[in-house]
């Protein structure tokens, strides 16, 4: 079967047979939805996935991208169909596929194929949840599962060919998402679920942590899930030396220059939180980009806060955060800190590769492969080769790759195979889905 | 059974029967537990039923209420005490799970006006569609404000997961496990700091006598973190 390019055949889809028929791709996060077209570089809808309601309560619900454009922020109320990163509200989900195929999409189902990314271990459940709700809701007409580490070392194997991980096709894969943190070693292509580790804790829960702490120490923003979100976002960061920031953000005055202030938005002078100066965030880290020679804290380093206040407002509410910035990322490598009786990032990966045979532990650790929303915090991957590396081996090679943009990594890996010729032979289409019911009921009956 | 087994909720009869009686609920996804020797304790000594069950969400007012009435009593009360500690660890990791709680204070009178409004100012052609639209509307409004149906936890349980033979990898079985070094860093509850010292009374950490003092002015026996 030759599948036209998805670029020429996207139009219309009209009623064609199988050849114009377009594949939409869709990686269900639970915090982010990311769709689109296969085929494509990147994906057209990259919306959360959740509705929210100003807490004026004048609005009607906001779904998906209108939560983007909402300008009223403040105790911003979010429902989200996932749990523990498994879609359990199919309804509320469906309304939020409907806004993103029908509205920003514009596809019509029943001529389309579909690729999901789904989080590893979906319960039987669930997966049935999920698949009555594409073919009988949505009416797709074929489907194929597909995980995100897979998606990612596929995406990876494609844009560099040449690379270790291309040659041996194997990887390990980070994924540290909303909801959870998994490290899945992808032997020969195929991810290896036996060998599948997860961390719970991801982006969400260091979002409440951080609101949590904030909470407590400076202004109440309990109520303020969204807002922390994107103070997390843009001021936290994995610290290489947890002691010696700790010191500096004891100080007082300019030598702390781990303290940020971040604007709060109300409604009215800012529509969006900003930082307040935002030349001081980059300086927390900023011996990690660059070279070690350079790196002189003494003389040219210890910048003090840029004392003109670029931004200067009356009234304007803000939230200072110091050691918060590197505590909270700092619980996904230590989550006994939290309490949490599991073990660090670092540890979570050794386990997962020492899961895979013996011979194929160093090709592992050689292409590790950070994916996920979460790996975006500065210096993240330092700090992970920092943990990783007493723990591997001597002998081993230790590889971390970070992406330019981990967050669609899955979603380009699907678009790819999704627009290759093996896609259609892989999925399962309506037909056969229904089928398959018919004969669990009869088996069920009988 | 790893990681499973996790008090949960409590329930205490102490003032009609004159014993504790405790009810364990388990929990399934291993991200703490009850320490095995605690529990063994707790069968034995306090002939308390430790049966596990499936996850109850807990909230921290029924841990605050349990604290409460454990310093109330003379028994035991050193060992429940701690269990209530845990309790409570165990209620803010689940408090990091949820999503943004205000809104369900919101009420949800009448938005139907607000949403006529709200589509004129689109400027819909069609009244069709119009209709439609606020149908919609109203559908969703529906959906958002009710309750969540079943959380994961619940349908984690009902898939009954451990029946499945030990080579077939699952969620349960794709937990990473506790550390290998059980080492835990303590930070000042107050400032963030390294804490070295920890409350006499309610096991709190901080820093220095300046947190000491915030944190009995402010947060002492009250179980938020």
């Amino acid at each position: 079967m030759t599948r036209a390019s998805v670029g020429a055949g996207g139009g219309g889809g009209g009623g064609g047979g199988g050849v114009s028929l377009k594949a939409v791709v869709l990686d269900n996060g639970a915090g982010w939805c990311k769709a689109g077209v296969a085929g494509s570089e990147n994906p057209e809808a990259l919306v959360p996935n959740c509705v929210a309601r100003p807490h004026s309560g004048k609005q009607r619900w906001l779904v998906a991208d209108q939560v983007l454009a909402c300008d009223e922020l403040q105790r911003l109320g979010i429902r989200r169909p996932a749990d523990r990163g498994y879609l359990i509200a199919s309804e509320l989900q469906k309304e939020i596929w409907e806004r993103i195929f029908r509205t920003l999409l514009k596809i019509r189902p029943s001529e389309t194929s579909l690729l999901l990314i789904e989080p590893p271990f979906t319960l039987p459940s669930i997966q049935k949840l999920t698949d009555e709700l594409i073919f009988e809701e949505f009416g797709f007409r074929s489907l194929f599962v597909a995980d995100p580490a897979s998606m990612t070392h596929h995406y990876l194997q494609h844009r560099n060919p040449d690379s270790d991980l291309a040659r041996s096709r194997c990887s390990l894969i980070v994924d540290s998402g909303f909801s959870f943190t998994h490290t899945s070693p992808v032997v020969y292509n195929v991810t290896c679920n036996a060998a599948v580790k997860r961390i719970d804790l991801g982006g969400k829960a260091l979002t409440n942590y951080l609101k949590e702490l904030v909470s407590y120490r400076t202004l109440n923003m309990m109520d303020e899930q969204w807002i922390m979100e994107d103070v997390k976002e843009k001021l936290c960061y994995c610290s290489l030396d947890v002691a010696s920031d700790m010191n500096i953000a004891r100080k007082v005055g300019a030598e702390n220059y781990i303290r940020c202030n971040y604007i709060l938005p109300d409604g009215l002078h800012f529509k969006r939180g900003i930082v307040k100066n935002p030349d001081v965030v980059p300086l927390a880290y900023r011996h990690l980009s660059l070279p070690e020679s350079t790196n002189t804290p003494k003389s040219q380093g210890d910048m003090p806060m840029a004392k003109d206040e670029k931004v200067t407002v009356p009234n304007a509410q803000e939230l200072t955060v110091t050691n918060e910035r590197f505590l909270v990322p700092e619980m996904l490598f230590h989550p006994a800190d939290l309490g949490m009786n599991q073990a660090g990032i670092a540890e979570c990966i050794v386990r997962a590769v020492s899961a895979c045979h013996r011979d194929l532990q160093p090709l592992l650790y050689k292409s590790v492969v950070l994916t996920g929303g979460t790996t975006k915090l500065p210096g993240f991957k330092e700090r992970l080769e920092l943990e990783l590396r007493p723990m591997v081996p001597a002998e081993y090679d230790l590889k971390v790759h970070a992406l330019d943009n981990p967050i669609v990594a899955p979603w380009r890996g699907g678009s790819l195979f999704a627009s290759s010729e093996e896609f259609e032979s892989c999925s399962i289409t309506k037909g056969l889905h229904t089928k398959w019911q018919h004969f669990g009921h009869a088996n069920k009956n009988g | 059974m790893g990681g499973l087994a996790l008090g949960a909720s409590l329930q205490q009869h102490r003032l009609s029967n004159g014993t504790c009686f405790l009810w364990q609920t388990a929990y399934c996804t291993g991200e703490a537990y009850l320490p095995e020797s605690l529990l063994l304790v707790l069968s034995t000594h306090l002939l308390l039923p430790v049966v596990p069950c499936p996850h109850a969400s807990m909230n921290v007012n029924i841990a605050r209420a349990y604290v409460h009435a454990v310093f109330t009593s003379v028994h035991v009360s050193c060992l429940l005490f701690g269990i209530a500690l845990f309790l409570v660890a165990i209620a803010r990791l689940d408090a990091l799970e949820s999503d943004n709680i205000a809104m369900e204070l919101v009420d949800v009178d009448d938005d139907e006006d607000v949403s006529l409004e709200d589509e004129e100012h689109e400027s819909l052609v069609y009244q069709r569609r119009h209709k439609r639209e606020t149908r919609q509307a109203r559908a969703l409004e529906k959906l958002a404000s009710a309750k969540k149906t079943r959380s994961f936890l619940d349908l984690l349980h009902e898939a009954n997961l451990e029946a499945l033979p030990s080579h077939v990898p699952t969620y349960l079985r794709a937990a990473v496990g506790p550390p290998s070094s059980s080492a835990r860093r303590h930070f000042c509850s107050v400032c963030g700091y390294f804490a070295n010292y920890t409350c006499t009374i309610c096991g709190a950490r901080f820093c220095c006598i300046r947190c000491q003092k915030i944190h009995t002015d402010t947060r002492c026996q009250k179980f938020i973190a």
